[in-house]
């Protein structure tokens, strides 16, 4: 009797409630919950088809399609779900949180303090071959500031579509096409909207890959893409002893200059400075588990807060907007900048390096390669797209901190 | 409001190149510190600086002595 009564009050919805919520919740929600899930799908498979950066791509897109279809209702009637909750701010609600959200204190402790946008930088710090730089800072730093142009042009942009001036700056680091520093800035600035920014920036860095070849090849003619690289003597290779000197000064420099991007070029510097001092121990470590580890849980944590309560700011639009003319107008700026070089040198210099200037270490100096390879094959621009593509990060990383400094 | 964003813009346009200008010319002095295999970090760079630390204390003192012999401290304290 009692079965049958239960029976009755029964909800059949009760028992799958990622349906029950999609259908109790309004129709914007509904739309953007189905939608994220389908492109978190596509995520994976652009990620798998190599279109998009795999790393990436694969646990953010199954992160996105994961959190949108588990909802559920909390018990106090509210829907939301046992991943992770980003908009926390009360500590013991934190701390009752942090036992039932699996992915809580992952995010606490090492992405909303932007630990994360370090560990990912002290990669990158290892991977860098500073020698390129050193051989030609003036050329190297020259490209990398005019592929900032789109950092500069969008604030003014930004601000005149509504956003304040720390939304403006946190949106336009876009423009410097580096993932943790647009990461780390919009923790800092504009805490608010880091989660559409962030991701934002990281679905438009994947973009970089397949979208730069197309602006070199309706900006630079085929005569000029194949210019070949000519050097009078031979540059004289970089001792490690020069490259570690190199990463003490400069961090202690740009440290000394912008305390609050300290963590950055800390992080920087001293993956490149245990590189070069030889602690093969701490390389494999940094450039193997902590590198691959951190871009894993990035990947999951930003797919993970694709969930569409969060996602459904009424700047996204916007914020959409302005990453991809940031990114546009930072690719101008470089290729126009290689252009400069062009005509200083006389002609000499091949313009396709500009791109590589914008700071997606390593995909534009790839990118500036392959599609001078295409045209000459005899053609290697790699070393000095390298050079410039470090100044990129160099260059970013100040103007993070100016904006910080600035801003905060 | 619009003139000032566009304002500070344009100063951190200049303020970045200005850096960016500092961080080569810092890059190209390490470049020419050390690449270049100059011998300024040499360690007779050291010793001749110590030497000439040295010579100036030696002039010092005896430029001291010439002083008192001359009787040009007193004309000071005297002042």
């Amino acid at each position: 009797m009692m079965n049958l009564r239960c029976m009755k009050t029964f909800n059949f919805l009760d028992l799958f409630q990622g349906i029950a919520t999609l259908v109790d919740s309004d129709i914007t929600i509904f739309i953007a919950r189905i939608s994220l899930m389908l492109l978190g799908m596509l995520l994976v498979y652009l990620g798998k088809k190599g279109v998009l950066e795999p790393l990436l791509m694969v646990p953010m897109g199954l992160g996105m399609a994961a959190i949108n279809a588990s909802v559920l209702f909390l018990p106090d009637g509210s829907q939301g779900n046992i991943f992770v909750d980003p908009l926390v701010t009360d500590t013991n609600q934190l701390m009752n949180i942090m036992q039932i959200n699996w992915l809580q204190p992952i995010y606490t402790f090492t992405f909303s303090n932007g630990l994360i946008a370090c560990f990912v930088f002290m990669g990158i710090g290892v991977l860098l071959d500073v020698g390129y730089l050193i051989q030609r800072p003036f050329t190297s730093m020259f490209l990398a500031f005019f592929a900032e142009l789109g950092t500069f042009a969008t604030i003014p942009l930004a601000t005149a579509m509504g956003l304040n001036i720390r939304e403006a700056a946190s949106i336009a680091m876009v423009g410097g096409a580096d993932g943790p520093m647009v990461l780390f800035t919009s923790l800092m600035l504009a805490k608010n909207i880091f989660v559409p920014i962030t991701v934002v920036a990281y679905l438009y860095l994947g973009l970089t890959y397949g979208g730069y070849p197309y602006l070199i090849r309706l900006m630079i003619p085929k005569k000029l893409r194949g210019i070949k690289m000519e050097q009078k003597t031979p540059p004289k290779p970089v001792s490690s002893s020069a490259k570690l000197a190199f990463a003490v000064v400069m961090c202690t420099v740009l440290c000394l200059l912008f305390p609050v991007a300290g963590p950055l070029f800390f992080s920087l510097f001293v993956g490149v400075a245990v590189k070069e001092a030889g602690l093969t121990h701490i390389v494999e470590f940094i450039s193997g588990p902590l590198l691959y580890g951190s871009t894993f849980l990035l990947g999951l944590l930003l797919g993970i807060l694709c969930e569409a309560h969060l996602l459904l700011n009424p700047k996204i639009l916007t914020l959409l907007f302005l990453g991809i003319l940031a990114l546009l107008i930072s690719g101008i700026g470089g290729i126009l900048g290689g252009y400069l070089l062009y005509f200083f040198t006389g002609g000499k210099f091949n313009p396709v390096i500009g791109i590589a200037g914008v700071s997606c270490v390593p995909s534009t100096a790839k990118v500036a390669q392959k599609e001078v390879s295409k045209v000459n094959k005899d053609s290697i621009i790699l070393s000095y797209a390298i050079g410039a593509n470090i100044c990129g990060v160099i260059t970013s990383a100040i103007i993070a901190g100016l904006f910080i400094t600035l801003f905060k | 409001m619009m003139e000032n964003i566009i304002g500070i813009t344009v100063l951190m346009f200049f303020i970045t190149a200005l850096i960016s200008f500092g961080v080569a010319v810092v890059i190209k002095f390490i470049a020419f510190l050390i690449v270049s295999q100059k011998k300024s970090l040499d360690i007779k760079y050291f010793v001749k600086l110590y030497r000439l630390y040295r010579y100036r204390s030696i002039w010092q003192t005896r430029h001291l002595r010439k002083m008192r012999e001359n009787d040009e401290f007193e004309m000071y304290e005297n002042i």
